[in-house]
């Protein structure tokens, strides 16, 4: 994903608002939105970024925390763990304990 | 399959509002996750950059919903009011060099500033670090709804 690259990175984003960019960005903090298929959009969100370097040094660092707090693998792995635990309420304490165990009950079963 | 699943988990929220349009009665079971990032080595300095004259950044495919032509459009626009700022476009086309890139799409009147629109072509992960960390501005103008990610 580009947007989380370009934020880690410690660039300022310029993104459409649309799909991914619009929930990952809020737009004039920790990055730029601006309308999709609008060339004059696209070059008032760079012009305003390029034109104010002390204002797009603050997008960048507060993006590229925000990308730390929220994006970084660790957090995601967790929320998709709160996923699967929805379903299996046991699942963590099972898969601490023993990765394989299920399956062997299941194969000695069969 | 989707109906039969006890979740169904998304990309974004559009991924999820798409998914309640084809498949109704289903938004109970979907959870938005989103996609991960791994942290970098060695995070950039601001001092690396040349405050005057930024560099933009665009990165993916030369296709219609990524925005190029949009973005070519706003180069110009651009341009013509801060003439010292500089454009890095990798990726493009598949197996096609830069220079192929900048003769496809560069129009005429962009070539008096040529010197200062660069098109690389696809570059490896470790060449891609390198323009992230003389980058100042990265854009994203794609259009598409639901899918962009």
């Amino acid at each position: 994903m580009v947007i989380l690259q370009g934020m880690l990175h410690g660039l300022a984003a310029a993104a459409s608002a649309v799909g991914g960019p619009a929930e990952i960005l809020d737009h004039g903090r920790t990055g730029v939105l601006f309308a999709p298929r609008d060339a004059a959009a696209v070059a008032e969100a760079i012009l305003r970024l390029a034109n104010d370097p002390d204002g797009r040094v603050r997008i960048a660092e507060a993006g590229a925390r925000d990308v730390r707090e929220k994006w970084l693998w660790p957090r995601i792995v967790e929320k998709m763990r709160r996923v699967y635990e929805e379903l299996v309420p046991s699942a963590r304490r099972v898969i601490t304990a023993r990765p394989t165990a299920g399956l062997h009950a299941l194969a000695d079963a069969a | 399959m989707i109906r039969d699943a006890d979740r169904v988990i998304a990309l974004t929220r559009s991924e999820r509002d798409l998914l309640k349009q084809y498949c109704p009665g289903m938004e109970e079971r979907v959870r938005v996750v989103g996609n991960g990032i791994e942290e970098i080595a060695i995070a950039p300095q601001a001092k690396d950059r040349d405050r005057d004259a930024p560099i933009v950044l665009f990165s993916g495919r030369f296709v219609e919903r990524k925005g190029i032509r949009e973005l070519i459009e706003a180069i110009r626009i651009v341009l013509a009011q801060s003439p010292a700022v500089r454009f890095v476009l990798t990726g493009g086309h598949r197996h096609c060099t830069g220079a192929q890139m900048e003769s496809w799409l560069l129009p005429a009147r962009l070539y008096p500033h040529r010197a200062q629109i660069n098109f690389t072509g696809w570059l490896t992960p470790r060449e891609m670090a390198t323009w992230y960390r003389a980058a100042d501005i990265l854009v994203v103008p794609s259009c598409m709804n639901h899918l962009a990610w």
